[in-house]
């Protein structure tokens, strides 16, 4: 039977983080993930490294602990972040609904430790032209982007250095006690259905928004409320800063830039189950009515697609649901709270703060195994750093803007291996996805990983298929390079693979299918459907 | 806020990758270097924010706009490549070819003030050429500079007399036409005197700023946008429009200020500039134009200019001439002719320019027409170049038909 | 103002068709163009009708589109002037060398860049798949190096599951001189054997299939970007099958098409207005007076005693949605159809087995392919709706986008 010391449910920002944390610590320990990392709301969110601006008035507490995450994910995360700076602005309607809440918010920052440095507003209209001239007084704080993906994957890189163990696509379907105490969990392999068992000392419950059901596996109760947050993601960057509306926190009021992208969000709406990631035409709609108000050409803006994730609110018990649940995060130590040794349950929290929330989880699991190593995690880089002369030399290998981006992708070691790759097949140079700048030599290096079973996880880990044409191109692409190289058997069934992909995209294409996204969909259809035929495929064979 | 969004930049935002542009690029027809119209403007405009860097074969773009006018979208393809570029030169140092392409407005000033200066110079291109002088600077060697005529328009329009009238126009001959052609300008100061028009000039207008632009000089082109679009402005209000016979001329005046820099004034002052036979097609419309035409027995071929084209208002010069009793009009249809400005007198870009152009030049060749027409001065020099065969504008034609 | 007989407002398949129809007449025709119209995407095979509203795979597209419910635009058409719009193509094709093979009665099966098979009903003899894949024992599949967007290995995977796998496979791949630069297109590939040279290296680099009756090879569409000349030579040279597939844009026989019609075009004194955007119109009653379009900074008005709508439905901004269940023609603001809700906008899956609700939008006519609004009347007499403006039938699904362009454009033309 396999065997850790320690494993960790769920692939999100903070299993991987406690993975990451315990492995530093020299622990053994093992992180199951269902599906592929990041795939609840560590991903599912619009990406903004908090400078703890928004929580400056309502939660002072929440933005020191935001601020100070702040400066040591840029730190050590510096390839997962992109340091854009935030901008807030008040509208003259928001000056309206609450004349004193812009001095209470400039107090809060003050406060919590957070610099906000008013700016004219000629200046703000400089830094972000398409701002809506309403704006009334601007502000810039240390808000950033961050890459929730990069930054998952990159922990658990780290983790990997130490000796620490990653099972993706692998679902724990049972956790198996005696006589009070935990012994290990039983999981499935999503492909293949093979069921196994994994012996451990401890179990950590970080399944974030299917910690409940976790729990009930092992015949406890956890209170976890999912609360779904719809994005929008737009074709272009519309700013260069993170632009959030000084007013008192609401839907739909922050824009992200985040590479080539912007993302606006998001809602807040409680639903039953985090595996709901359902958007619907009103979301967006509300999104896009609110977003106007900062940026009044929104609607001219081509959009993307929608998506939505589940913040995982917890309820302690007892605790009310809907409003009175809190953001905050809890460890709950199953042998106090419910007699079952070697089980906790970290839940809340915000991405911002996943690290901190990591090493008091890791605080405790350590306590109880008798490790007295420090946590160390805020000191040491996620992952070292491409150097600027390795850039510097591989740039005419790589296409043009392409290289810097594609060695914050790859971290060194495989930059390395793309660069030799490019430099001795000019032929992999090729741009496999036009729209953001992924050579075929890259892809190939991704699809070669042992945790590349679709062609949506190359897609996490290089951006393809994300950029303005949604894989009108790169489906039939990828669909090839993964055939040819990838190393599971799945690859090898490309029309599956390429209409897995497309569906992939669809599903955030549909609840925006207005405007000129509508037009890229015709060319989708008209290129797989009619040109291709890949919907009716079997006319050939069986079909008639 | 209206003028950010009509930026080009943002109108990259409508690109959907559908590749039309590509298939249109007379440029990538020609050569395997360029990567193509939409994976570099377009697409680079989303990359721009990633690190300091640039396109390379950005450099084989030559402007002739057919990607513009292939998109389904209205993305200025083009106009994105062109800020590219002049984003590119305001970090890094010109070819020294690029300061002479770029200038020519200078250096038909620099002749001009020389006694005999058109002739010394003329003399001294012919020179330069057999002593592949030029090949030295990167310019193409084996084509001839443009001849500098005896008498600028300028000059000669200052003996010139005219019929007054209350009807008036402001012409804007460019520098091809003041310094190389007069004969245009002439051509169309008489076709409106016919008209019972009278023709201002305004020396105070610089070069429209299009060799700038392709050069990569931006900044400089938008020194130039700025007075122009005051003097252009200025005779809007007075009632009075500005004409160009060149179209890169009117193209730039008219639409690409407002498409490079986004300014309101831009946009206003384009809605004054009128291309010539643009012009007498309006005139026409009205009932306004003088159809009393003598015979003028010549079958024409016309090549209609890229940047005609991309004006979009069809081809108004084949309408007119065809009324010309005797004159008919056939067009080319060939595509570009592969000048585009000084693209083709660029040494790297010579062989590209004549690929390009072959379509074109075999049309020519084996076409009985008396004459061939073109309404933009370098696309005529680029087809004396590539079949010896010597092109004039379409309103001289006219000026024939009006007996002058 | 300029005055002629026909205006046509878009130059893709269903524009250009109707612009020659009515010229062949004897009609004077201005074709307002913006873009360079979606030809350089399309297939340029004649689809008529694949598949029917339950997915089931249409056997005989006559029969078929016999059918079809009312509203469809077919049904509108009639299959009178299909069968004459089919005679009217096939006749123009073969003046302009590049003859198409098929007709309405049965499905050619034309191979794709996956290997998968899409049924048409015209197609080039270069592209007429099943025709000359027929009771063949070996499949070559001949790819380019160096060529972006075809892939031979997928090909065969899913060739075995189209045509079998107890035929022979090979995969080869053909030198060219384009190596070295940017990605190869296969525009490139046609645009070099549209020279001798080309044409020769080509040839002699399959001359070992040369006779190989039981062999056909599989090639992406490079066979130039003259009609069917260099399919021609090519085939006669190695005197075995030559098939193209069809691919990603750049598409050659989509361009082969549209350089066919705009020669025909000018043969028959078609004045074509390049990049002009249609953006208005002046009604009086039930008579459009004048389109007003964009030439450059000002605006032109262009009048002619009937106009022919062909600007291409969603895909080329002919209709727009900027807001949900609202969708807008922007030139002469008709009645557009369009399913209501999102529950019926679009399906789950995006290969589904039901048509999408949204690629209905569309404007709804009668049987002269005149607008009529809800209530079926009349809203403009002398203006024509063809090709993918019109609604209620979804092309990609159905794969009968081509095959409505072609025939609506020449019933307009003769209405």
């Amino acid at each position: 039977m396999e065997k850790a010391t320690v494993v960790v449910v769920g692939g999100g920002a903070t299993g991987v983080g406690i993975l990451r944390d315990l492995a530093m610590r020299g622990v053994d320990v093992m992180l199951v993930e269902k599906q592929d990392l990041v795939n609840g709301a560590s991903s599912r969110y619009h990406g903004l490294l908090h400078s703890g601006g928004r929580y400056a008035v309502k939660d002072q507490e929440a933005a020191k602990e935001c601020i100070i995450e702040n400066t040591i994910l840029r730190k050590i995360g510096k390839s997962c972040v992109e340091a854009s700076g935030g901008m807030f602005i008040c509208l003259d309607i928001d000056r309206e609904q609450d004349p004193t809440y812009e001095e209470q918010w400039v107090q809060g920052c003050k406060d919590s430790g957070i610099e906000a440095r008013q700016i004219s507003l000629d200046e703000a209209f400089r830094l972000e032209p398409l701002l809506s001239r309403h704006v009334v007084s601007a502000y810039l704080v240390p808000d950033a982007a961050i890459d929730g993906f990069r930054m998952s994957w990159q922990n658990v890189d780290s983790a990997k250095r130490y000796g620490g163990r990653l099972k993706t696509y692998t679902e724990v379907i049972g956790v198996i006690t005696e006589n009070g105490t935990v012994k290990g969990v039983k999981v499935r392999d999503y492909f293949s259905g093979e069921e196994y068992e994994i012996a451990c000392d401890i179990l950590v419950n970080a399944a974030g928004g299917w910690a409940g059901e976790l729990a009930q596996l092992a015949g406890l109760e956890v209170g976890v409320q999912p609360d779904k947050g719809t994005l929008l993601a737009f074709n272009q960057r519309l700013t260069s800063h993170v632009v959030n509306r000084l007013h008192k926190s609401s839907d739909g009021d922050i824009f992200v830039p985040h590479g080539s992208i912007t993302i606006l969000g998001t809602t807040s709406m409680s639903v039953p189950s985090a595996e709901d990631t359902s958007t619907a035409r009103e979301e967006v709609e509300k999104l896009m009515s609110i977003g106007e108000k900062t940026f009044e050409h929104l609607r001219d803006c081509r959009m993307l697609r929608a998506f939505a994730g589940s913040r995982p609110l917890y309820i302690p018990p007892g605790g009310s649901l809907g409003r009175g649940a809190s953001r905050g995060f809890a460890i709950v130590d199953h042998e106090k709270q419910d007699g079952l040794k070697g089980m906790f349950t970290i839940v809340g929290g915000k991405f911002t703060t996943y690290r901190l929330m990591a090493e008091k989880m890791a605080d405790a699991v350590a306590a109880k195994l008798g490790n007295t190593e420090p946590c160390r995690t805020a000191e040491e880089p996620l992952v070292p750093e491409v150097s600027e002369a390795d850039k510097k030399a591989a740039r005419k290998y790589f296409p043009a803007y392409g290289t810097d981006l594609a060695a914050t992708r790859l971290g060194p070691e495989r930059f390395a291996r793309v660069t030799e790759t490019l430099k001795n097949n000019p032929e992999k140079r090729e741009l496999l996805c036009e729209c953001e700048n992924v050579t075929v030599g890259e892809v190939e290096e991704m699809a070669k990983e042992l945790s590349s079973f679709r062609i949506n996880d190359i897609r996490r880990r290089t951006r393809l298929g994300m950029g303005t044409c949604q894989a009108n191109f790169c489906a039939l692409r990828s669909a090839s390079v993964f055939a040819r190289v990838g190393r599971d058997e799945g690859a090898k069934d490309s029309l599956g693979q390429m209409k897995e992909f497309l569906q992939g995209r669809w599903k955030g294409i549909r609840p925006v299918l207005l405007g000129r996204t509508i037009r890229e969909t015709e060319m989708t259809r008209a290129l797989y459907e009619l040109s291709f035929n890949v919907n009716g495929h079997r006319i050939g064979g069986d079909k008639e | 806020m209206s003028e950010e969004k009509d930026k080009a930049i943002y109108s990259a935002d409508h690109c959907l990758s559908c590749t039309s542009c590509m298939s249109s690029c007379p440029v990538m027809e020609a050569t395997q270097e360029y990567r193509g119209p939409k994976l570099v403007g377009p697409a680079h405009s989303r990359m721009h924010f990633s690190q300091e860097d640039y396109e390379d074969s950005l450099d084989f773009c030559s402007n002739c706009k057919s990607c513009d006018r292939a998109c389904p979208s209205g993305v200025a393809v083009s106009t994105l490549n062109m800020l590219q570029r002049g984003e590119y030169y305001r970090t890094h140092p010109h070819k020294q070819r690029d300061q002479m392409l770029a200038h020519g407005e200078d250096m038909g000033k620099l002749v001009r003030s020389l006694p005999f200066g058109a002739a010394c110079a003329n003399l001294g291109m012919k020179i330069g050429k057999s002593l592949g002088v030029f090949g030295m600077l990167g310019i193409a060697g084996k084509r001839d500079m443009p001849s500098y005529a005896s008498q600028s328009f300028y000059s000669w329009f200052k003996g010139y007399k005219q019929q007054p009238s209350d009807k008036k126009v402001v012409f804007f001959p460019g520098c091809f036409i003041n310094d190389n052609e007069p004969q245009v300008g002439i051509a169309f100061v008489k076709v409106m005197q016919k008209n019972g028009y009278e023709v201002l000039v305004d020396q105070k207008f610089n070069c429209c700023g299009s060799p700038m632009v392709v050069t990569g000089y931006l900044d400089e082109a938008k020194e130039h946008a700025h007075n122009n679009v005051a003097r252009i402005l200025e005779w809007k209000a007075k009632g009075i429009p500005v004409i160009a016979c060149c179209t890169s001329c009117s193209l730039m005046l008219k639409e690409e200020y407002g498409e490079l820099f986004g300014e309101d004034e831009m946009h206003e002052a384009g809605a004054n500039v009128y291309d010539a036979f643009e012009y007498l097609a309006i005139m026409e419309e009205k009932g306004e134009l003088n159809t009393s035409f003598k015979e003028v027995k010549e079958s024409l071929m016309y090549h209609v200019p890229c940047h005609l084209k991309s004006q979009g208002f069809g081809t108004p010069a084949k309408d007119i001439l065809e009324e010309v009793p005797g004159v008919s009009v056939e067009l080319a249809d060939a595509g570009c002719c592969g000048i585009s400005g000084n693209f083709g007198f660029k040494d790297d870009k010579y062989e590209i320019s004549m690929k390009v152009g072959a379509k074109l030049f075999e049309r020519i060749n084996i076409s009985q027409a008396d004459e061939v027409i073109c309404d933009c001065g370098t696309c005529r020099m680029q087809i004396n170049h590539g079949t010896q065969v010597k092109p004039c504008h379409p309103i001289e034609i006219l000026a024939k038909a009006y007996g002058e | 103002m300029k005055h002629t007989d026909v205006i046509v407002i878009g130059s893709g398949l269903a524009g250009l068709t109707a612009a020659l129809a009515s010229a062949r007449q004897g009609k004077s025709v201005t074709l307002l163009s913006y873009g360079s119209s979606s030809l350089s995407l399309n297939s340029g095979l004649i689809d008529f009708l694949g598949y029917d509203d339950s997915h089931k795979a249409v056997k005989s597209p006559r029969e078929g589109i016999m059918g079809l419910p009312e509203t469809h635009p077919y049904s509108k058409i009639g299959m009178e002037e299909i069968a004459e719009a089919v005679d009217f193509f096939r006749d123009f094709a073969k003046e302009y060398h590049m003859p198409y093979h098929g007709s309405l009665d049965k499905q050619i099966l034309v191979p794709t860049a996956v290997g998968t098979l899409k049924p048409t009903c015209l197609a080039p003899h270069s592209l007429a798949g099943s025709e000359s894949l027929e009771g063949k024992k070996k499949i070559v599949v001949a790819g380019i190096r160096g060529l972006k967007d075809f892939y031979a290995d997928i090909m065969v995977e899913n060739l075995k599951k189209s045509l079998g796998d107890d035929l022979a496979y090979e995969t080869i791949e053909i030198e060219t001189p384009l190596t070295g630069g940017r990605d190869i297109t296969t525009l490139d590939v046609a645009r070099w054997l549209d020279t001798p040279e080309g044409v020769d290296s080509f040839s002699k680099q399959l001359l070992a299939y040369k006779g190989k009756k039981d062999t056909a090879v599989i090639v992406p569409q490079v066979l130039g970007t003259k009609g069917h000349a260099c399919y021609l030579t090519v085939s006669s040279r190695i005197e075995t099958d030559i098939v193209e597939t069809t691919g990603l844009p750049p598409s050659t026989n989509g361009l082969r098409l549209n350089a066919m019609f705009r020669q025909a075009l000018r043969d028959n004194n078609v004045e074509i207005v390049e990049n002009t955007k249609v953006i208005g119109s002046k009604c009086e009653g039930k008579a459009c007076k004048c389109v007003i379009a964009e030439a450059g900074v000002r605006e032109k008005t262009y009048t002619a005693d009937k106009y022919i709508l062909a600007t291409g439905g969603f895909y080329s901004g002919g209709i727009t949605m900027r807001s949900f269940d609202q969708p807008e023609e922007p030139i002469f603001h008709l009645p557009v159809y369009s399913v209501k809700g999102e529950e019926n906008w679009s399906n789950e899956q995006l290969f589904s087995d039901k048509p999408q609700g949204y690629a209905k939008t569309g404007i709804m006519t009668d049987e002269t392919l005149r607008p009529v609004d809800e209530q079926g009347q009349h809203v403009l007499e002398n203006v024509f709706v063809v090709g993918r403006d019109l609604g209620g039938y979804d092309l990609c699904f159905e794969h009968s986008g081509n095959g409505v362009a072609l025939a609506s454009g020449y019933k307009a033309a003769k209405m």
